[in-house]
């Protein structure tokens, strides 16, 4: 065997250039493929539903305006944009120039995936023949990774900056191989634009991609003889000319190394500089490509399965070829296969430590998918043409089955990419396409742009918003760049999408909805109506739908922006770094192919002796040592594969066990789809089903009773309002069985169950704990749930209305000036009645006292108020802690002559770090005459029930009141000590009546720290405070208490 | 090759130098340098397009605004076009010479329209706040001018006011008393020929003191049908005028329950009809508004069914509820819900379902467990408790 490996093989240049054509037929079948299919796609608008696209749309059309300035005021209350390269943004600024913003990113993203493919076939001829590189460019195009990171996640500096990298390893082989400097003269621009593109894709791209790469030729060296070299027998001559040997590349690698770093600082400098007087303080934010895949199979499906769908069939094969000298490969395949599992295994995390919580680590699945491509298209060389897999297969199976096989294996290959990339299209993960023109429009009509705004279920098209209005917005989708403090305390990814963060991103929500002056935030744009009930609680009210189904919040009393916006400068020549480096570089690497390689002829300050020494004189390699165990193995394991072709009863058979595998694996799938029958699992399929408003299959779940029908289950439905018609998202089901009737571990029909519900449903407001109970039924079909229709009695008067008021709201006057004094709002005359600063909760270590203000407040003018109450808490000297504004424990919206009480806490971020400290408080009260929101409908009936009131609800009106609250208001003898608040689950309908209970004492650890003083004299003050108990509260006795008094206000779903 | 490519990046050098020189190249002098004016000789005159400076020769003006400096030069004449009143500094430079001077240009008299800001536009009589006006009597060049301006008020019942307001500090302004009498208060002003918009302030009603609260049905049936039916009239403030729209009024009740309820007025009346509880018994219910208490309205509730026991029995495993009577002796409504909660031995609560009488009459059958049950039915007020037969 050894002999025969001795023997040179004579290949002659026309086989050699036959090979390399056949490589680039399928190279160019693999380009055409990027524009037809992908180029389709992106052409087509597809990466409207992605991710990330519009984002780095919205920072291309921050470039096209401004190339040199990189301070973006959009976003955060401003950012600066070299927080991140600006390559591929840069070049959707070019490209908006040539084909509109909108189209912008298709062509950068189309030039990305051709320079990528490109890259492949280069990146895969350094390490397998030029077929299989070729096959490897195609599954490149074909992969079920990249069409989910272009077409799902809609990733640009990704796809962009490892195409530059793939590009670039050829000349950092082909410089370490020859020492030519033209060659590391094209690898240092070539990783410069990596850099300029993605500066992450330089640093673990070095270790992943080029390591390897490096680490081969090294090794390679080793076994290259050098005229000279020092001679010897023992180990200790051995490592000596080991070292001999491998001293020029060994050299070249520590040139290419200080290249590339310089390339990667300089490039970004700005950048690095950022990073470095402006940290990152974020809290860590969920990413489900950190999740256990095992436990949540949804974040494994997205992050694991799809973008390794088409090429985890070959990590066999290329587990079996990395016994060979391409080792290095394989093991940096193998680490960033471990790496991308992410929480399923502990080795990630104690890999990665901190950077854990911060990167995403699908990046290195994405990575891992492309490595293992030189593999796969060595595979499918192999089975496709006289390779030893080829022969195997044809030996043991069978020409036909063979190329079923591969047939079957295309076809799968097109079905699942296709599947993949149009995924967004069928599986929503983005609310439908939004028309912004009508929201542009409202921006700059009356200079709305003055105010920041909010959007609200808007997804990522939020940032297409913002690439097209010059208004300003607290939220963002960019999370590096947010330093306010109410975001980075918490981690929700965008205020927009809040929901989806749980309790911490409705409290981050709810800190900028509770302040909006604070950040100028006047206007909220909605596609989402679960937030609706906490934007009226919280004092802001609906101004219209526009023509785009877009309904349009306002509060009322926001300051408008300041002319000019502060802003952090860079100094002239990091911006100018900034505008021209990054794209310079991109040039010089296309202009660079024109470039000769030439070589130096010496080597710069090197001595002429060292450079001797680092000469490259290697004569061809020697043969692989023997030394590395996995040879022996792959050499084992290729005498076990024999390629003799089988008699025709074994082919059969062994075709036969494969249909046989796959068809089980077919079943056992299919069957692990199955669900569960038993009781508990149709409550939770009911329940969850019409969570998300899938009725007809949470139908599939009913067996109805009493001439019950879908048609009248769903109008049952639809006439019970409340806060979990869309206005609530199941967080849990708990199910437990209270009894059984039958043998319950042989269930026949005819069995029953009653099995106790308890939905935990999170709101914008609240979380709501709801028990209920279905008897369960086993019928023919499985467990079904008893249903009967809904009777209820419908009183006649609901269609008679009682009086109320309306008020007119006029339009804005025709004029050229900005603000008519005609247009701007009187300020109703309000009357503070009382306050004090109470602290209440149970203290701990780690659960410190909370602190409030609670009072009454009094509307003493002829118009209606639009409240706003600030609370501001000061310490012995004088200075201002912290402020809050009353939220939705207040009724905002004040008719004449009525009086609300209020409780303004303090929590969240602004909240003290010790309540011991604040020795004085104010309360500030300003307000604008109003017509919104004024219905009065509610009458409510109260019962004491042990410590609490039981609540019933009179609806007087002629509409829904969709999510009534209650607010109680607890009187001791010096006047309004506590303020409650109770929302009703179910809304009201007209002239019917709903029940509830609410707490009625005062919280634990309740103690008064302060009244508010009556200032002797006081301009403002023009009405005397109202100590005491007032004459409209009922009598309540409990400790500390005297009387009580009950208020209704109610959100109103939109008729 | 190279050397071709070489050439050629050459040449892009060379044109890229030749187009960056073009680019940032100053523009050229002035052929011939014009005589320098006299500093000394020139003079300012105010005109209505601006101040025009005049001399002999050459020179440049900078005069110095709170916007920033505005720049002009010319030969012999230089139009500044700048007209706010104020104390202005210049420089003038000609030559190697330069001098400096103050100019203070007065306002001219103001022109229509006057913009008077009246607030608060609706005010209460007798309330805490007076309206005020503010104004700034404003010349053709939007300077405020210093005329007396003066103001003339005309209320509802055809009395007026009128002052006139000395300009101080930029603006002219006054509180005016709102009157007593209810209706629209107008304003007018002029300042020296030049006259205003008119401003309008709605005189609207004080506090409440007064109303006339009554019962037209203080009985009703406990049957979650039956309603009460009352009125609060003649809401008026201490002059008698009409309460306002829209003043809120509030109910508060007591008996057996609490009841508190709030509702706009209308007119100086509100009407308010709504159900009593489901528990039977006497109410006082009184109305309040602003400084205005009623006397207690006593209510009573009926007890909604006549039977003092509900009529239950069981049929096999089936409940029967019913016959049922109302208090007038007629069945209920079909529809009357009837609320039924199943119990354990410990008292612990199964399940709750609603069934709704027809005719008088319900059957309901309880699932059937091998523990013993208890139900709870609930109806119209009432309810009892019994076993549930084992299956």
């Amino acid at each position: 065997m050894a002999a025969a490996r001795r023997t040179p093989i004579r290949v002659s240049l026309g086989e050699v250039w036959q090979a390399e054509r056949e490589g680039l037929v399928l190279l160019g079948v693999a380009l055409l493929l990027v524009l037809l299919y992908h180029g389709t796609q992106l052409f087509n608008l597809q990466y409207f539903r992605t991710y990330d696209a519009l984002i780095h749309t919205f920072f291309g059309a921050h470039y096209a305006q401004s190339w040199f300035d990189p301070w973006e005021p959009r976003w955060y209350t401003g950012f600066s944009l070299v927080s991140y390269p600006p390559l591929s943004h840069f070049l959707i600024a070019l490209s908006s120039k040539a084909v509109g913003l909108e189209y912008a990113f298709a062509p950068v993203q189309l030039w990305a995936l051709l320079q990528l493919t490109v890259g492949i076939y280069r990146f895969s001829r350094l390490l397998v023949p030029p077929r299989a590189a070729g096959f490897a460019a195609l599954l490149l195009v074909l992969s079920s990774s990249i069409a989910e990171t272009v077409h799902v996640f809609g990733q640009l500096p990704t796809t962009l900056s490892l195409g530059f990298l793939l590009n670039a390893i050829p000349w950092v082989w082909a410089y370490l191989r020859t020492g030519r400097w033209g060659y590391l003269l094209k690898a240092a621009v070539w990783v410069g634009s990596t850099t300029a593109a993605h500066h992450v894709t330089t640093l673990f791209g070095s270790v992943f991609f080029i390591g390897p790469v490096i680490a081969m030729l090294l090794l390679e060296a080793l076994r290259m003889p050098r005229p000279g070299e020092p001679g010897g027998e023992g180990h200790w001559a051995m490592l000596r000319r080991r070292v001999y040997r491998v001293l020029p590349r060994l050299y070249r690698t520590g040139v290419f190394g200080v290249v590339a770093v310089m390339a990667l600082v300089l490039v970004v400098l700005p950048y690095w500089l950022w990073s470095r007087s402006d940290p990152i303080a974020q809290v860590p934010i969920p990413h489900g490509s950190r999740a256990n895949f095992l436990q949540e199979t949804n974040m494994g499906l997205m992050f694991w399965l799809i973008p390794w769908a088409s090429t985890v069939w070959f990590l066999p094969y290329a587990l079996y070829k990395s016994m060979s000298r391409l080792w290095p490969i394989g093991a940096s395949l193998g680490l960033l296969f471990l790496l991308g599992t992410g929480g399923t295994t502990p080795i990630p995390k104690m890999l990665l430590r901190g950077a854990f919580d911060i990167l995403t680590l699908d990046r290195f699945t994405f990575w891992a998918t492309i490595l293992i491509l030189p593999f796969a298209g060595l595979a499918l060389h192999s089975a496709t043409g006289g390779g030893r897999l080829g022969l195997w297969l044809k030996a043991n199976l069978g020409n036909r089955v063979r190329l079923g096989m591969l047939v079957l294996g295309l076809v799968s290959l097109v079905g699942c990419s296709i599947a993949i990339s149009t995924l967004t299209r069928y599986r929503k993960f983005q609310p439908p396409t939004i028309d912004i023109g009508p929201i542009l429009s409202f921006i700059e009509k009356d200079e709305h742009w003055r105010y920041r705004y909010l959007t609200l279920g808007f997804g990522d098209q939020m940032a297409w918003l913002s690439a097209n209005t010059r208004a300003t917005t607290p939220d963002g989708n960019y999370h590096s760049a947010r330093r306010l403090p109410e975001l980075t305390t918490t981690p929700v990814e965008r205020l927009e999408g809040a929901k989806y963060t749980g309790v911490p991103g409705i409290g981050s929500l709810q800190q900028f909805l509770s302040r909006p002056e604070k950040y100028n935030l006047k206007f909220i744009y909605s596609n989402d109506a679960f937030y609706d009930p906490l934007l009226h609680f919280y004092g802001w009210h609906r101004l219209g739908r526009l023509e785009n189904g877009i309904m349009v919040w306002e509060r009322e009393d926001i300051p408008p922006l300041p002319e000019r916006l502060p802003r952090r400068s860079l100094p002239t020549w990091q911006r100018l770094m900034w505008g021209i480096l990054p794209i310079t570089l991109p040039v010089l690497a296309y202009l660079s192919l024109l470039l000769l390689p030439f070589a130096s002829p010496r080597l710069p300050l090197i001595p002429g002796r060292v450079r001797r020494l680092l000469a490259e004189d290697a004569q061809p390699a020697g043969p692989a040592s023997p030394w590395q165990p996995w040879l022996r193995l792959a050499g084992a394991a290729r005498r076990h594969l024999r390629a003799v072709r089988q008699p025709m009863w074994l082919r059969l058979l062994a075709s036969g066990l494969l249909v046989a595998c796959l068809g089980l694996g077919v079943w056992g799938g299919l069957r692990s789809l199955q669900p569960p029958d038993t009781p508990e699992w149709a409550v939770i399929q009911y329940w969850d089903h019409l969570d998300f408003k899938r009725f007809d299959r949470a139908w599939r779940w009913i067996a109805p009773l009493d001439g019950l029908n879908e048609e009248r289950w769903r109008l049952d439905l639809s006439v019970q309002g409340g806060l979990r018609t869309g206005y609530s998202k199941l967080e849990n089901i708990r199910t437990q069985i209270l009894a059984y009737q039958g043998d319950a571990a042989a269930p026949k029909v005819g069995d029953q169950a009653l099995v106790q519900v308890r939905l935990e449903w999170m709101g914008a407001l609240q979380n709501t704990l709801e028990t209920q109970e279905h008897l369960v039924e086993r019928t023919a079909q499985g467990w079904r749930i008893q249903a009967r229709p809904l009777r209820r009695v419908r009183p006649p008067e609901r269609f008679a209305s009682q009086p109320g008021v309306e008020y007119f709201r006029a339009q804005r006057r025709l004029t050229t000036q900005v603000s008519a004094a005609g247009d701007v709002l009187d300020r109703p005359v309000i009357r503070l009645r009382s306050a004090r600063l109470v602290r209440h909760g149970r203290e701990g270590p780690e659960q410190p006292a909370q602190l409030a203000i609670v009072g009454e407040v009094e509307n003493v003018d002829a118009r209606p108020a639009d409240l706003t109450l600030t609370g501001v808490l000061r310490d012995a000297g004088g200075t201002e802690k912290t402020r809050n504004n009353a939220r939705d424990l207040i009724v905002h919206k004040l008719l004449p002559g009525e009086r609300t009480p209020f409780r303004i806490d303090f929590d969240g971020v602004s909240a003290p770090p010790d309540p011991a400290a604040v020795r004085d408080f104010e309360v500030a009260i300003k307000a604008v005459v109003s017509a919104r929101e004024l219905q009065r409908n509610l009458a409510i009936w109260s019962r004491r029930e042990g410590s609490g009131l039981r609540l019933m609800v009179d609806n007087l009106g002629s509409q829904e009141a969709t999510i009534p609250q209650v607010l109680l208001s607890l009187y001791d003898a010096q006047g309004l000590a506590w303020v409650g608040e109770r929302y009703l689950a179910e809304a009201v309908p007209p002239r019917e009546r709903r029940e509830d209970r609410i707490d009625a004492a005062l919280p634990p650890g309740y103690r008064v720290l302060q009244f508010l003083r009556e200032p002797e004299e006081s301009p403002n003050l023009l009405e005397r405070m109202v100590p005491g108990i007032p004459a409209d509260t009922r009598p309540f006795v409990a400790p500390g208490l005297r009387a009580y008094r009950l208020q209704a206000q109610a959100f109103y779903r939109e008729p | 090759m190279p050397l071709v490519m070489r050439w050629l990046y050459l040449l892009l050098l060379l044109l890229a130098t030749l187009w960056v020189w073009g680019g940032f190249a100053p523009p050229a002098a002035p052929a011939t340098e014009p005589a320098p004016a006299d500093l000394d000789k020139i003079r300012v005159t105010p005109e209505s397009a601006g101040l025009r400076f005049r001399g002999t020769g050459w020179f440049r003006v900078y005069l110095y605004t709170p916007a920033g400096p505005i720049v002009g030069e010319g030969q012999g004449e230089v139009l500044v076009p700048y007209r706010r009143a104020g104390l202005l500094t210049y420089r003038l430079e000609a030559g190697a010479r330069s001098k400096e001077g103050e100019l203070r240009l007065e306002s001219r008299a103001p022109v229509t329209p006057l913009a008077p800001k009246v607030g608060a536009r609706a005010v209460r009589v007798g309330g805490a706040k007076n309206p005020s006006l503010v104004i700034h009597p404003l010349d053709g060049a939007a300077n405020v001018s210093s005329q007396p301006v003066e103001v003339r008020v005309y209320y509802p019942d055809g009395r007026t006011w009128s002052r006139t307001l000395p300009v101080r500090h930029q603006l002219a302004w006054t509180y005016f008393p709102s009157g007593d009498k209810t209706g629209v208060l107008k304003v007018v002003v002029q300042s020296a020929g030049a006259r205003a918009e008119r401003a309008e302030v709605d005189v609207l009603p004080g506090r409440t003191v007064a109303a006339d609260p009554a019962a037209q049905k203080p009985a009703a049936d406990a049957d979650g049908r039956d309603r009460w039916q009352l009125t609060l009239g003649g809401v008026r403030d201490r002059l008698g005028n009409p309460a306002l729209d829209g003043l809120a009024v509030s109910g508060v009740g007591g008996g057996p329950l609490d009841v508190f309820v709030t509702r706009p007025a209308n007119q100086g009346r509100l009407p308010l009809v709504f159900p009593p509880p489901s528990q039977a018994g006497n109410y006082a219910f009184e109305f309040f508004s602003e400084d205005f208490r009623s006397a207690p309205q006593p209510l009573l509730a009926r007890p909604g069914l006549r039977v003092s026991r509900l009529p239950l029995a069981w049929e096999g495993r089936v409940l029967v509820i019913g016959p049922v009577e109302d208090a007038r002796s007629a069945l209920p409504d079909d529809g009357t819900p009837a609320r039924l909660q199943l119990l354990d031995r410990q008292g612990r609560f199964l399940l709750e379902e609603t069934v709704v009488l027809e005719n008088g009459r319900a059957r309901w059958q309880p699932p059937a467990f091998a523990q013993p049950t208890w139900v709870v039915v609930e109806l119209g007020g009432r309810s009892s408790r019994l076993e549930v037969p084992a299956p």
